[in-house]
């Protein structure tokens, strides 16, 4: 094991191993861990062989009632797909099962990540392992992977996107060479791990489609798997047949392209990425200036708020940071990042990376949105150099896109007869904005106005009523408190230049109460809840619940 | 940062020459204290830690032809014992929640030992489950930015950020300790 410390790291190994002083005596033997792992084996296989007989069971009830209904082919016991907007699960079902049928492995949704793209074009870089430690039984466990198949459907043509896997010295094939390679197996004969023993096959569909399989061996795992032959991607592609049309729906992409272009940029692609198990959900814009000599990828990550504590950034889990291949630009990113929370940072940020070595080349600008409401970072990256330091995207600009971004992220409006303007205002199309109340009166009494502010010019909707607010300590745990709510007050339009407001007021405890972190706000109109840092402005306190002055009293919305 | 009082021996290096799969019995004579002290490090309760480990050893046992064909026992085994805390961790009854307050010791310690010790503990009680993989893998089983990314299953960035930031952490609230 080679010391990969420096000195400050030693430091905390040794004190860490400071902490080993009270290390109890093994209590168990090493029988135990063996008889242990016998009782595991013993279960599992007493599970296949449940399975098996579930299998045959329903294969015999199959058999019976099978001419009633459509033939089915036997799904894996691989855990499931991840959920992919736009795309048939049974289709990724299918592309394992084919694995499975053919060759013997299964692949393992967990470690699998699945693109789609506007465009139709599907990627899916599986890994691809043993059935039995796919199996979705709670096991993490799985042991070094059998090999990836990078799967590539493009409903309009190859782009020969799977080629780029290949080093081009050692690469047979050039991505000038498509369409000629179709229907063509290759081979790789460089000493590389990742390209040796590589095939690829592809399969061209009437209309232009095209299904590219490639499968790459792991290294440490030739010896016993060894490649998949042409003749067996060939079967699997024969099985796995046409994909199905991706429909992506959700985030309207065509508005978000829509005001990217009104912004000066060429939207080039949009997808949508999935990672596989519980990775961030990412939408990512490609766009270039018209006169290309700019290039950007605008990327949209959302994640969930469990990960993202109100008020704090410890969570992060920095993968916004993934187009970022230097240390030295990382840290300037994420520190940008950090530094976001503690500030109003919806006006977005700029930071000049200063590494000329990264994937980020000098020269390039990140620039960063970050919405503690939605729990929401907008990432913008040049994928080229620019000169004198030319931002992409002005400030008002990027404000503009942040805004129509969240709003689409934040949920679609509920369906109404009425015009759009008429709609009641949703989480998603609205900031809120905490501030103390300068026109609060008596001293008795402590009130926090929530400013109410279009997302952006083009939102028009009516704020009219009540808001429901929870109160939230610095812990996220909600305080108890009664909400009573203020008489009914005229509707206010929003619109470009016009926001509204309310008010959120108690009076002050009889005794001491705990403070309010944060207001977490659901609007009339739907959408996902807001919530709203008061931490910088503390002046309220919530009572103890059984306290008789326990009352907040939420307004109704007011203009202005 | 000082950690002089009566450490505990850094994990060796791997005891399994890497040409010569070993069985699985005299693998875990071998190592089976390593990684319980791993576990303990990331769980922060020897109790947990004997049942973190029982649980990946069971599993590597199960799965022990293949982790030993491919040559990586250990990689595979701390994975199992990092996933198997995870896991747990999950599970409602034992899910974590990350305070923001520190513990009070129950009693002073003159020489400052016993107070820094509960200080560190109740540092690493305060990182995310995942950061507190990323440190312990990181300082403690000395890997790699690398080799914990692929214990982890993340990137080499996150290993980066994550341990800097706990790291960071540590600093932060160990030199508080000292302080009072």
């Amino acid at each position: 094991m080679t010391d990969h410390l420096d000195d400050e790291g030693r430091d905390v190994r040794a004190a860490l191993g400071g902490l080993l002083t009270d290390e109890p005596t093994q209590p168990w033997s090493v029988q135990d861990d063996v008889r242990r792992g016998q009782a595991l084996r013993s279960r599992r296989r007493t599970r296949a062989l449940g399975a098996v007989g579930a299998v045959a069971a329903l294969a015999l009830v199959a058999a019976v009632v099978g001419p009633l209904r459509p033939g089915g082919r036997q799904q894996t016991a691989a855990a499931g797909p991840p959920a992919v907007q736009g795309l048939d699960p049974a289709w990724l079902s299918s592309l394992s099962q084919a694995f499975t049928d053919t060759v013997g492995l299964a692949v393992d949704w967990s470690d699998t990540s699945v693109r789609v793209a506007t465009s139709g074009a599907i990627a899916v870089d599986a890994v691809l392992t043993d059935p039995a430690y796919a199996v979705g039984d709670g096991t993490t466990s799985a042991p070094a992977p059998a090999g990836r198949a990078l799967v590539s459907w493009n409903p309009v043509g190859g782009t020969g996107r799977v080629l780029a896997q290949c080093t081009p010295p050692t690469c047979t094939r050039r991505t000038s060479d498509f369409p000629g390679y179709a229907e063509v197996d290759g081979v790789w004969s460089s000493d590389g791990a990742q390209d040796e023993r590589t095939a690829v096959v592809d399969r061209t569909y009437d209309g232009a489609g095209t299904l590219e399989i490639a499968v790459v061996p792991m290294r440490h795992s030739e010896s016993d798997r060894g490649v998949v032959s042409s003749a067996q991607i060939h079967a699997i592609l024969d099985q796995v047949g046409r994909p199905p049309v991706v429909t992506l729906e959700g985030l309207d992409k065509t508005a978000v392209s829509a005001a990217l272009e009104r912004a000066g940029w060429r939207v080039d692609d949009v997808a949508d990425v999935r990672s596989g198990g519980n990775g961030p959900e990412v939408t990512k814009f490609s766009v270039s200036k018209d006169d290309g000599a700019q290039k950007a990828a605008l990327t949209v990550r959302t994640w969930d708020r469990d990960v993202w504590p109100p008020g704090g950034a410890e969570s992060l889990p920095g993968s916004a940071l993934v187009a970022c291949a230097d240390d030295g630009a990382c840290a300037t990113i994420q520190s940008t990042l950090v530094d976001c929370v503690a500030s109003p940072c919806w006006s977005g940020r700029a930071a000049t990376l200063t590494s000329a070595s990264g994937a980020l080349p000098e020269g390039s600008r990140v620039v960063l949105g970050y919405d503690e409401n939605l729990a929401l970072a907008v990432e913008l990256a040049a994928t080229a150099p620019t000169s004198g330091g030319k931002a992409f995207l002005a400030d008002a600009d990027l404000q503009a896109l942040l805004g129509l971004l969240e709003e689409q992220l934040a949920g679609s409006p509920p369906a109404a007869t009425t015009s759009p303007s008429d709609r009641a205002c949703t989480s998603g199309q609205v900031k809120l904005i905490a501030e103390p109340d300068a026109a609060s009166a008596p001293a008795s009494v402590t009130t926090v106005r929530i400013r109410v502010i279009p997302r952006n010019p083009e939102v028009t909707c009516v704020l009219q009523g009540t808001p429901q607010v929870t109160l939230l300590d610095a812990a996220g745990t909600a305080l108890g408190y009664r909400q009573v709510v203020g008489s009914t007050g005229d509707p206010v339009r929003l619109a470009s230049g016009v926001e509204g407001s309310f008010r959120v007021s108690r009076t002050v405890c009889a005794s001491a109460g705990t403070d309010v972190a944060t207001l977490r706000v659901e609007m009339p109109g739907g959408g996902r809840p807001a919530d709203v840092s008061v931490v910088a402005i503390s002046p309220l306190v919530s009572c103890a619940t059984a306290s008789p002055d326990n009352d907040v009293l939420v307004s109704t919305f007011e203009r202005g | 940062m000082d950690g002089t009082t009566a450490a505990a021996a850094p994990p060796p290096a791997s005891v399994v020459p890497a040409s010569t799969p070993p069985d699985f019995e005299s693998y875990v004579a071998a190592r089976r204290t390593s990684l319980r002290r791993t576990a303990y490090l990331l769980c922060g309760d020897w109790d947990r830690a004997e049942d973190v480990v029982q649980d990946a050893l069971a599993r590597l046992y199960v799965h022990w032809r293949r982790a030993s064909r491919a040559g990586s026992v250990d990689a595979y085994a701390r994975r199992t014992v990092v996933n198997a805390f995870l896991a747990e961790g999950r599970r409602p009854w034992r899910r974590e929640r990350p305070t923001a307050a520190i513990p009070e010791t129950a009693y002073a310690d003159p020489s400052g030992t016993t107070d820094q010790r509960a200080a560190l503990l109740a540092a690493l009680a305060q990182l995310g489950a995942r950061q507190r993989a990323v440190v312990v893998l990181r300082y403690w089983d000395d890997l790699s930015v690398e080799e914990t990314a692929a214990v982890l299953g993340t990137s080499a960035g996150t290993v980066k950020s994550q341990a800097s930031r706990g790291l960071a952490h540590l600093r932060r609230v160990l030199a508080d300790a000292e302080v009072d």
